[in-house]
């Protein structure tokens, strides 16, 4: 088989990259397909955390590529999902230790028995980025509607589109808050994907849950009643081709629009069954 | 606490106290901070049995240092009777660190010479492997010894193929090693390595490495990656005051901290009780004192 | 640092040309990045925006009655092609006549520029000030396309690089 290699990439630094990284990825694996997440946040790591598998980790990255260990050894499995393997970073040292060719190679050979190939880059744009993006062909934005996190998704955006081997780079919105939207104190999906000109591949609303799922180790996807849980999980079937409704995160306040938004959805689910 | 939720509340966590007087002499110098003045308090009692009159004097401890006794969290049956004898408000939540198993001793019977399925990654390692998982320290004390138990503390890894070698097993005395002796907390991302004995007066945070020819100590809290023997000496231990290590190594075997206790940070304490770690019979084994005899 | 608050204020204010009400958040944010955007893709500074912007009026109304205060500058892109898109709103178009006087009297100025250079107008001097300081360092900047909508002057040659002449032939042209 021959996976595709996707970078997860921001520019700016806490908007939910690697947040991003784990919950997308263990929802791909939930879908049934062979998932690798590497971390080439090298000597800031936080990838495992997430995930929980801090503990399981004997080798890394940079132990792949100073050939102390094989690929397939430093793969670590899931706790729970054995159709997905984390390749982790070393905590210490930087990112200076693992080239754009060694990066590249790794991904054609995990490409060989993976579905998925998800790259969880650093911030900024210098050489961590240029690592992360070189064996990649795929990319997702993330980006929050703040004025900075807009600003280098831009820029991130124009680097992308001028490399070659990346065929598509999608936007990813993280963190909408549909309240302050509604009153005008934060930038509209519309806008934001207006300004960037760019297209939508998911939008995460805000959700406390984040912080308690990392605090646990255990990606939201993993939370069958959390909205931020269910809009990875769109995610995860845009990816693997099918179409899915953006989540309608602006609530109708009146009871009739309740009522007819709650047929419009049933009469999808049951055409979508059909 | 989402359902119970009291306004100007202050938690009070006291489920690591092991009997009364510990219980309200820790309560007492905690209600002595400005900060819990005037607040609705919030016992976190863990499984400490309490009768109605203990619970009536702490109570009582508590409006004489101008509190309020807003509700208390409680896993034991005994405190919670008493507490509503009290109509004091009691949640039941199971404490967030994994609640202690108190072990009977026909428990640890039963346990001893448990077949522990190893962390294998790879496939062909599926084979079960008699291991020795190391022992939780509270359990230590009340056995007087290891136990065995797959809830422990601690979880051997599979380690095959991970030692070189050319890097043998082979016993060496620590003590004909020359010792590096640090005063400074080691920080994450900061590795520590040396062809002999490491002393560190000082904490090693999570993220931080140590690798030592011989011996480690910590005297603080050890919560990063400790490999003592790191060339294959089997005698090679380490030693913390507090061991939280993410991954303890001696010689060529792992052990990684069971996800159950998977707490990065341990809070400081003035009551640690020193830990080391040994190899014995192919299994890392945590004790919880100091032998004399070592 | 007010002073450079104050203009890149003075060029916001030309792309968003209606008031912003203070309590709307997010458009205000909206505004604000597609400006830094802009710049960002272009390589523009504030300044060589309002430089542009100002040669662009004192060329075309040279040809044209124009609404200064409407004028907008606009980046667009499509793809990896960035279009500067002009909309000038165009009050009146002069006569063959109006055109040569003007050309006219621009020579005539060109012959004695600089002569009374301590002895500037007044309300422009922030801007040529700013303007002349900067004139060189910037001039190798240019948009990579130039799309111009509305207003097609004819002969571009005759724009003149130095900026106090402009600025004083823009004032006669207004007394005209």
């Amino acid at each position: 088989m021959t996976g595709r290699v996707i970078v997860i990439t921001s520019g700016k630094g806490g908007v939910g990259k690697t947040t991003t990284s784990a919950n997308i990825g263990t929802a791909l694996a939930k879908a049934g397909n062979k998932v690798v997440l590497i971390d080439t946040d090298i000597g800031l790591r936080n990838l495992d955390l997430l995930l929980g598998l801090e503990n399981r980790i004997v080798y890394t990255i940079v132990d792949v590529v100073e050939g102390r260990c094989k690929l397939k050894q430093a793969l670590v499995k899931d706790k729970k999902n054995p159709n997905l393997s984390l390749l982790a970073a070393a905590q210490t040292r930087d990112k200076s230790a693992v080239s754009e060719e060694q990066l590249k190679d790794i991904c054609e050979t995990l490409k060989k028995d993976n579905d998925f190939i998800l790259v969880d880059c650093p911030a900024g744009i210098e050489q961590g980025f240029q690592n992360a993006v070189a064996g990649a062909s795929e990319a997702i934005v993330v980006t929050t509607p703040e004025m900075s996190a807009i600003r280098d998704a831009d820029r991130i955006i124009g680097l992308l589109s001028a490399k070659e081997e990346i065929e598509s780079y999608k936007l990813l919105l993280n963190r909408v808050r549909p309240n302050l939207i509604a009153t005008n104190d934060m930038m509209s999906v519309e806008d934001v994907v207006e300004l960037l000109a760019c297209d939508l591949i998911g939008i995460i609303p805000e959700d406390t849950g984040i912080i308690s799922s990392t605090n646990k180790g255990d990606p939201i996807v993993n939370d069958e009643k959390s909205l931020a849980g269910q809009a990875y999980r769109n995610v995860a079937r845009r990816i693997m081709g099918e179409e899915v409704d953006f989540l309608n995160l602006e609530e109708d306040k009146n009871f009739i629009g309740k009522i007819k938004n709650f047929f419009e959805k049933t009469i999808k689910e049951i055409k979508a069954k059909i | 606490m989402d359902n119970n939720s009291i306004e100007n509340g202050f938690i009070v966590d006291l489920s690591n106290t092991k009997n009364t007087s510990q219980l309200i002499y820790e309560l007492s110098s905690i209600l002595d901070l400005p900060e819990a003045r005037n607040k609705k308090i919030c016992l976190k009692l863990g499984d400490t049995d309490l009768n109605q009159s203990q619970l009536l004097s702490i109570k009582a401890l508590i409006e004489s240092m101008q509190g309020e006794i807003g509700m208390i969290d409680t896993a034991s049956v005994q405190t919670k009777a008493a507490a509503e004898n009290l109509s004091i408000l009691v949640t039941e939540l199971k404490s967030e660190v994994e609640a202690e198993q108190t072990v009977t001793p026909e428990e640890i019977d039963k346990v001893l010479g448990i077949v522990t399925t190893i962390d294998g990654d790879d496939e062909t390692h599926k084979e079960n492997i008699p291991l020795t998982p190391i022992a939780d320290f509270s359990e230590v004390a009340e056995a007087g010894g290891l136990i065995l138990n797959g809830d422990s503390k601690y979880v051997m890894m599979d380690t095959t193929g991970i030692l070189p070698d050319e890097q043998k097993n082979h016993e060496e005395n620590p003590e004909s090693l020359p010792t590096l002796y640090l005063n400074r907390t080691l920080r994450s991302g900061q590795t520590l390595s040396y062809d002999g004995n490491i002393f560190i007066v000082g904490d090693a945070h999570p993220g931080s490495e140590i690798i030592a020819k011989g011996d480690i100590t910590v005297w603080g809290i050890l919560g990063g990656i400790a490999h003592a023997g790191a060339q294959g000496n089997v005698n090679a231990k380490v030693r913390a005051l507090k061991l939280n290590a993410i991954q303890l190594r001696i010689a060529g075997l792992y052990a990684r901290r069971n996800d159950t206790y998977n707490v990065p940070y341990v809070q400081k304490s003035n009551e640690f009780t020193p830990e080391v770690a040994v190899l014995e019979n192919n299994s890392i084994v945590i004790y919880k004192k100091l032998r004399r005899d070592e | 640092m007010s002073f450079f608050t104050d203009f890149y204020n003075k060029v916001f204010s030309f792309f968003k040309p209606q008031d912003i009400s203070e309590n709307n958040v997010k458009d205000v944010a909206r505004s604000r990045l597609k400006l830094v955007l802009m710049q960002d893709r272009t390589n523009l500074t504030p300044k060589i925006l309002e430089q542009m912007r100002g040669e662009l009026i004192d060329l075309l109304s040279k040809y044209v009655e124009l609404d200064k205060n409407l004028l907008e500058l606009n980046f667009e892109q499509e793809g990896d092609q960035v279009a500067l898109m002009l909309s000038i709103p165009v009050i009146r178009a002069k006569d063959e006549k109006e055109i040569e006087e003007t050309l006219k009297k621009e020579a005539l100025l060109k012959g004695i520029q600089l002569a009374d250079d301590e002895e500037e107008n007044g309300e422009e001097e922030y801007n040529t000030n700013e303007e002349e300081a900067d004139a060189d360092k910037t001039s190798e900047n240019q948009p990579e396309e130039l799309t111009e909508e509305e207003a097609h002057p004819q002969d571009c040659d005759n724009q003149t690089n130095d900026i106090t002449a402009q600025n004083e032939e823009e004032h006669k042209t207004e007394a005209v």
